[in-house]
């Protein structure tokens, strides 16, 4: 009997772990899996509002006339062919660029990587509205050359909005490739350079290769984001809707009532981000070597007029990206009237910014907040993913993969669902929108936590207990102490995404919880240029904190984004 | 040296290479060094970490451009001529064998370059693995074999291009103890059958020595002997070399005097006569001098008329015993054999008779 309480005693620690992982597993269970089955039966739903199947509609009556009718299942095309045409253009472009900083003694390299993060965390819609200023009908390019008689492409349209995708999120590419290029051997590119092949040969035959699955990961990323994306369509898209416009208007058409089109709209959307991230896994685990660089490829050595050509490449191509930002944040500091901006300095526009305070004030508390609920989670479960192994803690591993696939829109609507209406009644209140911004990037947090976990390896934690320090103190004084600075670099990384998110926000907010991607946004759909460029500039710099502070005092450069 | 010698292969004429690094910072990684490989030879630089044997071997093979001095090959010089234009394979440390590559693949790369036909390269495929023993592993990937196996791929990659010369940067050095010496009598075997031209690297003595034709000891940067395996054994030119092959042991001691073909030189506890060929030319009476004498050729036995010392350790090192004595105030390493000496060991404390091996001293002037 002693025996037994003695074991009691000393495993006690186990019973803590355990609690963890029963209350991630509800966490998912309760912010994910619910939402998402509701989002499914929703869909299922009758006009009626029930799930009797009457002689004139059956229960997929609604998945039937998406395919049907012309005016859904257009947008599924034109879904398609704005994504797949971003992505092949952000490949296109990530890759070359990634590849000649990498390999080139390019002049201002950190600049060119503060210019590409600052594109990677701007708001989604950002760009858009701020390619309507330059290129719109009364835009600043389109006036100047129009008085050249020069008459310059129009934004609008299909075009427009692969030339706004393709420039936002080519960092994506950007950022995996220089990542996987890290772990290409130099050895590998001098052992095929002696094996006869030309520098252009090497890149084709060894290097392209093996970055495959870094490109690939891009270019899933690219078309997942650009799929669910409804502000830039919806600012610059005129006639050419997608599926996300559509959601988000059938949702808003519908709010308070029967959500059964929205709910239709959002699975078959997540049915092809879903379908998106399975054919990336398959193609990238037949072509990863899980290769590991001793000595990275270093910088090549090219003639002067080739370093030139790669310069201007790279400049052009980041000038582009960061064309939207310098426009936003030129033109809060112009007069204003309406959708017109007049050359002429004034800080008029922050001044009269009456609906900045509480914008500013609630993206302020809703970043703090989640922040700092995803961080502690985070880390617990990844510290039982990465040191609890059994069934449970792998489920909790693999729910930590659904970001990829579950977009901020579709999110939204199982969110709102759910918890929106009776008994929760969440709707507009700032906890559902603490729910999404904690749910989405939680998974985030475990994944960074578990594979750092991973590579340290249990050694460390090993000796501490082997030397008497039970389990719970030796998390305490060894592992924590360890993973802290990650963690904390998670942390701001957590900030700035939390801080521009938008597409599942602006399903959540109500008047009273609006936060500054929504303000932009509203701003920009009212026409008032003027004051949505203030509070893009504050939203800009708000995002810019957290990356400055990560880069600064942590030293980290943009992989840390990853 | 002359850049039309026939029967060289591979020269380096005075080449010196300098790295900048940050802050104007500049490391001589190679000064000043000339060698010259001939036709169907087996070449080793041999040097301690950090001497310059891969920066030389880069420059041969193109990855470094000479600071200063030229590169000759075949007599004409190639110097200026871009690494994937030299036919010189490498076989890499650490293999470099294409992750994405099957060993098929990897093995046909080089002759993909050069737009060989599909019979070509299945052919010539098929001869190389039949070479390193590799039938059968065709279509697996590198990560899927044992790093002796990754090696011989390495091997079979370079062989395939049907070189007049392969360069060696320590392809052993990954490999366990028995495989490296299985290894390194492979590598021996089919540079003799092909009559390939080879440069090896290496800082393994024992390798150097069983596989090379000539040995070209290198250290900090510069080479400082070069010489048949036995020529480098037997007489080193330097204290670095004689510690460098095998561990040397050295005693200060004093030139007493110089009579025709015999040097007197007094180590202060004792006074040793040996032939003056085993000393730096010119050495003068009253000269300090510094003398090596390999643990191999110091014998131990009981107490005669000769030097003695105390024994402060013995070890049981396998075929022999390994004795440190204190001998006067420096301590010696002795290597006795079991089987040969015909003596009882001797425990610690003991005084014991020494006697150092006459041919095998090598007496040097001090600060050489
Ligand atoms: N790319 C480089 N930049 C600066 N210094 C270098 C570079 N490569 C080598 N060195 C330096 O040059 C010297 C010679 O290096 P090298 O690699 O040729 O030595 P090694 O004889 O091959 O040594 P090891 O046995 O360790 O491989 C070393 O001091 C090294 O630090
Ligand atoms: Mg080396």
């Amino acid at each position: 009997m002693t025996g037994n309480i003695q074991r009691t005693r000393r495993d006690h620690y186990l019973d803590f772990w355990d609690v963890i992982t029963y209350v991630s597993i509800a966490i998912f269970a309760i912010l994910l899996v619910y939402p998402l089955f509701r989002l499914v039966m929703a869909s299922f739903l009758t006009p009626a509002g029930t799930f009797a199947a009457t002689e004139e509609f059956s229960m997929i009556q609604t998945y039937v006339e998406f395919f049907t009718i012309r005016y859904y299942y257009q947008t599924m095309i034109n879904s398609f062919l704005a994504s797949i045409l971003a992505t092949i253009f952000a490949v296109l472009i990530g890759v070359p660029v990634a590849y000649l900083i990498y390999r080139i003694d390019i002049p201002g390299k950190l600049l060119v990587r503060v210019a590409i993060v600052l594109t990677f965390v701007s708001p989604p819609f950002i760009g858009a509205y701020a390619w309507v200023l330059l290129l719109g009908r009364a835009g600043v390019l389109t006036s100047f050359f129009a008085n050249l008689g020069i008459t310059l492409p129009s934004i609008y349209g299909w075009r427009g909005i692969v030339l706004v995708f393709t420039l936002q999120a080519f960092p994506f590419v950007f950022l995996l490739v220089s990542s996987g290029l890290r772990s290409v051997d130099q050895s590998l590119e001098d052992a095929a350079i002696n094996m006869g092949r030309s520098p252009f040969g090497v890149f084709r035959t060894v290097i392209l290769p093996l970055i495959i699955p870094s490109i690939s990961t891009g270019a899933l990323l690219v078309f997942v984001t650009t799929f669910s994306d409804f502000g830039t369509p919806m600012i610059i898209g005129e006639g050419f809707r997608v599926l996300a416009t559509l959601v988000y208007t059938e949702f808003v058409n519908e709010f308070g009532g029967n959500p059964r089109v929205a709910s239709t709209l959002a699975i078959l959307m997540l049915s092809v981000t879903v379908g998106a991230l399975l054919i990336q896994r398959y193609f990238a685990s037949r072509s990863s070597f899980g290769q590991e660089a001793v000595t990275p490829l270093g910088i090549r050595w090219v003639s002067t007029p080739q370093r030139i050509l790669a310069t201007v490449v790279v400049y052009g191509v980041v000038i582009a990206a960061l064309l939207p930002t310098i426009t936003i944040v030129v033109s809060s500091f112009l007069e204003s009237r309406g959708p017109l901006l007049i050359a002429r300095f004034s800080l008029e526009g922050y001044r009269s910014a009456a609906r900045l305070p509480l914008a500013f004030r609630n993206s302020v508390i809703f970043v703090f907040v989640s922040t700092v609920l995803c961080v502690v989670v985070g880390t617990l479960m990844g510290y039982i993913v990465a040191r609890r192994k059994n069934r449970l803690t792998a489920a909790i591993d693999t729910l930590s993969m659904t970001p990829y696939a579950v977009a901020g829109l579709v999110l939204g609507v199982a969110l709102s669902i759910s918890f929106g209406g009776a008994p929760f009644y969440l709707s507009g209140t700032g906890l559902i929108l603490i729910m999404s911004f904690f749910i989405r990037r939680l998974p985030y947090s475990v994944r960074s936590v578990s594979g750092l976990l991973y590579q340290m390896g249990p050694h460390t934690e090993e000796a501490s207990v082997n030397l008497g320090v039970p389990p719970g103190r030796t998390f305490l004084r060894v592992t924590l102490p360890q993973i802290t600075p990650a963690v904390l670099s998670g942390a701001l990384l957590t900030m700035a995404t939390i801080a521009r998110e938008f597409n599942s926000t602006v399903i959540l907010y109500s008047g009273r919880t609006r936060t500054l991607p929504v303000e932009v946004f509203v701003q920009v759909l009212q026409g008032n240029f003027g004051a949505a460029s203030v509070v893009g500039t504050v939203l800009i710099v708000l995002t810019l904190v957290p990356i400055v502070v990560l880069f600064k005092v942590f030293g980290k450069d943009e992989q840390a984004l990853l | 040296m002359s850049a039309s010698d026939t029967a060289s292969y591979l020269l380096l004429d005075h080449v010196r290479k300098v790295y900048v690094g940050k802050r104007r910072s500049s490391v001589v990684a190679v000064d000043d060094v000339s060698l010259e490989v001939r036709r169907g030879e087996f070449v080793t630089l041999l040097g301690p970490s950090g001497c310059g044997k891969t920066t030389t071997l880069r420059m041969i093979a193109g990855f470094v451009r000479p600071t200063s001095g030229r590169v000759y090959m075949k007599g004409s010089d190639v110097t200026d001529v871009a690494a994937h234009r030299r036919d010189c394979p490498l076989v890499f440390q650490d293999y470099a064998l294409f992750p994405h590559l099957t060993v098929f693949e990897n093995i046909a790369y080089g002759l993909r370059a050069r737009r060989a036909s599909r019979q070509q390269i299945h052919h010539d495929v098929a001869v190389a693995c039949q070479m390193v023993n590799l039938i059968g592993l065709e279509d697996r990937h590198p990560r899927q074999l044992p790093g002796g196996q990754q090696q011989r791929v390495a091997l079979a990659r370079a062989l395939d291009l049907k070189p007049e010369i392969i360069l060696f940067d320590e392809p052993l050095s990954n490999l366990d103890a028995k495989l490296r010496i299985q290894t390194r009598t492979e590598i021996r075997r089919v540079q003799k059958l092909l009559g390939i031209t080879a440069l090896y690297v290496t800082h393994d003595q024992t390798e150097a020595m069983s596989l090379s034709d000539r040995i070209i000891i290198m250290h900090r940067g510069r080479v400082i002997q070069t010489g048949t395996p036995e020529e480098i054994y037997h007489r080193p030119a330097t204290p670095f070399v004689s510690d460098f092959i095998g561990n040397a042991n050295f005693l200060d001691g004093e030139v007493e005097h110089v009579s025709g073909t015999m040097v007197q030189v007094n180590l202060g506890t004792a006074s040793i006569r040996l032939p003056a060929d085993q000393c730096e030319p010119g050495i003068e009476p009253g000269e300090d001098v510094v003398i090596a004498v390999k643990p191999e050729a110091v014998s131990v036995g009981p107490v005669g008329d000769g030097m003695t010392g105390q024994v402060d350790y013995a070890g049981f090192v396998g075929p022999a015993t390994e004795y440190r004595i204190l001998f006067g105030d420096t301590f010696l390493t002795a290597l006795q054999p079991h089987f040969h000496s015909g003596v009882a060991a001797f425990a610690v404390g003991d005084t014991v008779g020494l006697h150092f091996q006459d041919d095998a001293i090598r007496v040097y002037r001090l600060g050489a």
